[in-house]
């Protein structure tokens, strides 16, 4: 998109892609054709200070200005051949579509759908069909917010000393590619959302509480009327810190859609806390896998919603986001719930409550107090700083963050260690049974690299593979997991030898049939299922037995170790079972897998809430 | 300051030591190739023949697409071909290109692009890419035409003219139907004032044909300066049947 520079009876200069709309608000002003990428103008016109440009005369302030923007084009190669002249902004005429860009109802359906957005250049014909604009009216609207200060238009792309940056992913990865205007670089951090350009432009629409059809519930729950809720979001910080203070007790739990066992009453319990005590910003639930610590932040989501919040429970994978999504709206009817997901339809809406995941989160800008982080270090938010970039862009300055996981990673750990952020554990499951605690058996199983399943079945430890095997079947449904997908092929071809008369099958990342494979798991129609760790999270099977064949596996770190074993014992019909690490040497991610996963159950029977 | 140098030493030397595995550009798979197996034979479809007069991808025993034997097509090209049928993944990759700002995609389609052209069109004595009007140009920020017509020309060492302007901003051929797209370009293009044609034969190079429409007109006024044969290459096309 073209930025005009525009230069005021006052000498005054900005950036503007529909000078018209300028013209209207500001009145008379001069602009210079033609226009250029906004990255570019900023750049071209930094040395350009305001004291000097207000201090010299017109005549030379514009000749300045055509100087420096020739001068920045001659330096990135630009190619661009037209000359620059200055045309008064009196020529414009007023079009019948301005005029309606400043009513009431088109501005406040706009904001409920922007509210806390950050809206790509790509996206503006999708916005611009909801609100049944034609693309250059919706254009007009924004700069019209631009103007009201309501939003702003951010350079997608920019050039720095060393590169590029991102500013929605914060990513300095890029590909650069020769344009009009030089040379040019898209973001390759979060092109999986719509790549972005130097030549484009980000639109940042603010969150603001008093355009916010947020409903506000305060003591006993009445809502409050349009007009006083301006009065009451000036005071939120305020009435948040003594409605919490004034319920710090959990309450009644016996409206959520589960029981609270008494290990999830006091962890949500210290949850809140946490928060009304003001001893901080960041706290991590470390949970016990399958110890239901979704749940455990309901009464606090309860609070932030009713002093009027806005909410988002973020989790890095699509399953994990469209699990939670119906469990939300079971247990806070009351909201409208907005799910965002690659794989969900696009949702326009605002909504006190969001659920989305960490990819989609990159279209929001400190929108959020709460944010709630399920399943933080699992792929392929750990590590990515994008998505860590994205979620802190999209909290409030002043907002909360509760990370939730079984498997905490170093970073949040340490975090945790030098004080930063809080911990909460929540050691037990809801039948009340201690975690299973996995055994490793040593076995040399055949090298991994190029392996066959010919000679797995001729290798002289497969008997005693078969016998462990066999004996965790006759339990109940095995699943075995192996590192590779080359190996879970060829461990599928063995395991359907060896137990003819089972139902054996697996299945991996990109396998096409992939869905059906587990569903069918699931509702118990394999007896044996091997995979790859695509089922090390997110699934549970009543009386499950877990196998991990190569333990020692570098793929396998403790948190994966963890995850894997933490599928077995998870309902209260088979709350035992067990979780065997096949490999020829007990590592240290076993050692201190088993370790976690002891200490959980010692927490829990400290705390009494084992009832074995 | 360590903390963060240890990192990024990490990752220096793993992408030094090891090769990512290429996925394919249209499905995502890992291929080892820019395009995989599956998607030459199901978008590139090199055991068709493409319609000489307007690119369209028609059957091994046709020579010509319906509409062309019919007297519809347009004139003036002595050939047309089109790597690709427009359609599912392939169109959506253009639009990659041309739409959101991926230019440089096409870097990795070189191998495949050259030898496609080379072996259905004779050598020309210049490439010449269809021109973008100067507003689209100034709002795009490049012309996905100039983009392929440039490495065509520097992959296979043939010069590189661009001689034609776009004069008038007409609407995308892409909102129009078959007679409006023809209707809708005349008079749309001119030779750039003062540039001199001296080559027998031209490549004329674009993104999508469907009609062929643009390519004749641009091909006419290349002709009334004095170019022999002008043939046609563009990456999309549409396919009969």
């Amino acid at each position: 998109m073209l930025y005009y520079v525009l230069l005021k009876a006052q000498g005054e200069i900005s950036f503007s892609p529909a000078p018209e709309v300028d013209k209207l608000w500001l009145g008379s002003f001069k602009y210079l054709r033609p226009g250029l990428p906004l990255e570019a103008l900023k750049r071209y016109l930094q040395p350009l200070s305001l004291s000097s440009c207000l201090s010299e005369k017109e005549n030379d302030k514009e000749r300045k200005i055509i100087r420096l923007i020739q001068r920045g084009l001659d330096k990135d190669g630009s190619v661009l051949k037209e000359d620059f002249e200055w045309h008064a902004g009196k020529q414009f005429i007023w079009t019948e579509g301005l005029k309606h860009l400043g009513s009431e109802e088109l501005l406040q359906e706009f904001s409920r759908m922007a509210d806390g957005r950050q809206i790509a250049e790509g996206e503006f014909i999708f916005w611009s069909q909801k609100l049944k604009l034609k693309e250059s009216e919706f254009l007009q609207l924004l700069h019209q917010e631009v103007i009201r200060k309501r939003g702003e238009w951010i350079e997608a792309v920019v050039r720095e000393k060393n590169g590029w940056r991102c500013r929605r992913c914060g990513s300095s990865q890029v590909a650069e590619w020769p344009s009009l205007y030089g040379t040019a670089a898209t973001c390759q951090g979060c092109k999986s959302i719509g790549s972005l350009t130097s030549l484009q432009v980000l639109f940042r629409f603010y969150t603001s509480p008093a355009s916010s059809p947020r409903k506000v519930y305060l003591s006993g729950r009445s809502e409050l009327k349009p007009q006083a809720e301006l009065k009451v979001q000036a005071e939120l910080k305020k009435e948040k810190e003594s409605k919490i203070q004034e319920s710090s007790d959990l309450g009644e739990t016996s409206q959520w859609s589960v029981d609270f066992t008494p290990a999830q009453k006091e962890a949500a319990k210290e949850l809140i806390s946490f928060f009304t005590t003001g001893s901080g910003k960041e706290v991590l639930v470390w949970a016990a896998c399958g110890a239901g610590k979704t749940e455990i932040c309901f009464p606090l989501l309860q609070r932030y919603l009713e002093a009027g919040r806005n909410v988002l429970f973020a989790a890095p994978r699509q399953d994990v986001v469209h699990d939670l999504h119906p469990r939300l709206q079971k247990n806070f009817p009351a909201y409208r719930l907005r799910l965002l997901s690659g794989a969900a339809p696009p949702n326009w809406e605002n909504s006190q409550l969001t659920v989305a995941t960490t990819h989609q989160v990159l279209r929001f800008w400190q929108a959020f107090d709460l944010i709630i982080f399920d399943e933080m270090d699992a792929y392929p938010y750990r590590g990515n700083q994008v998505l860590a970039y994205g979620l802190e862009k999209a909290l409030k300055k002043d907002g909360d963050l509760v990370y939730l996981t079984a498997t905490p990673g170093e970073e949040i750990l340490a975090k945790v260690s030098s004080g930063q952020a809080g911990l909460i554990r929540l050691p037990a499951r809801h039948h009340g049974n201690p975690l299973p605690v996995p055994e490793v058996i040593k076995i040399r199983l055949p090298a991994w690299d190029n392996l066959k399943a010919s000679q797995i079945l001729k290798d002289k430890y497969l008997p005693a593979l078969k016998d462990l095997a066999g004996e965790l079947a006759d339990k109940g449904p095995l699943l075995v997991f192996l590192p590779t997908v080359s190996l879970v092929k060829e461990w599928i071809k063995v395991f359907q030898a060896v137990f003819a008369d089972w139902p054996v099958t697996g299945s991996w990342s990109f396998d096409p049939e992939r869905r059906k494979k587990v569903s069918d798991f699931l509702t118990g129609q394999s007896r044996i299922f091997v995979s790859t760790s695509i089922l090390e999270r997110g699934i549970t099977v009543n009386g499950l037995q877990v196998l991990v064949l190569y333990a020692q596996h570098e793929l396998y770190d403790v948190r994966s170790l963890v995850q894997m074993a933490g599928r077995v014992g998870r309902t209260a019909e088979n709350p035992g079972g067990r979780a065997v690490f096949v490999a020829p040497q007990e590592t240290k991610a076993m050692a201190t897998a088993r370790d976690w996963i002891v200490e959980q159950n010692t927490l829990a029977r400290k705390g009494g809430f084992l009832c074995v | 300051m360590f903390d963060n140098l240890l990192p990024r030493l990490k990752q220096v030397t793993a992408q030094i030591w090891y090769k990512d595995e290429e996925c394919c550009l249209l499905c995502g798979q890992k291929s080892g190739k820019a395009i995989c197996r599956v998607c030459k034979e199901k978008y590139f479809l090199p055991e068709l023949r493409r319609c000489p007069t307007c690119g369209k991808i028609i059957g091994k025993s046709k020579t010509h697409c319906q509409d062309c034997l019919s007297g519809k097509g347009p004139q003036g090209l002595q050939g047309v071909t089109a790597l690709g049928h427009y359609e599912g993944a392939w169109k959506e990759f253009i639009h990659r290109i041309k739409f959101k700002g991926q230019p440089y995609l096409l870097l990795a389609l070189a191998a495949e692009l050259t030898a496609w052209a080379v072996k259905s069109l004779p050598p020309p004595d210049a490439v010449i890419p269809v021109p973008m009007h100067p507003n689209r140009l100034a709002q795009r920020g490049f012309n996905q035409a100039e983009v392929l017509a440039s490495l065509l020309s520097r992959y296979l060492g043939i010069p590189y003219c661009n001689v034609l302007d776009r004069v008038v901003d007409t609407v995308p051929q892409s909102t129009l139907g078959r007679q409006a797209r023809l209707e809708n370009l005349q008079g749309a293009f001119s030779l750039q004032p003062g540039a001199k044609v001296t080559w027998q034969t031209v490549w004329l190079v674009d993104d999508v044909t469907t009609t062929g429409a643009t390519l004749a007109e641009c091909a006419a006024i290349l002709h009334r300066n004095g170019v022999e044969k002008v043939y046609g290459f563009c990456l999309g096309a549409g396919k009969e049947g």
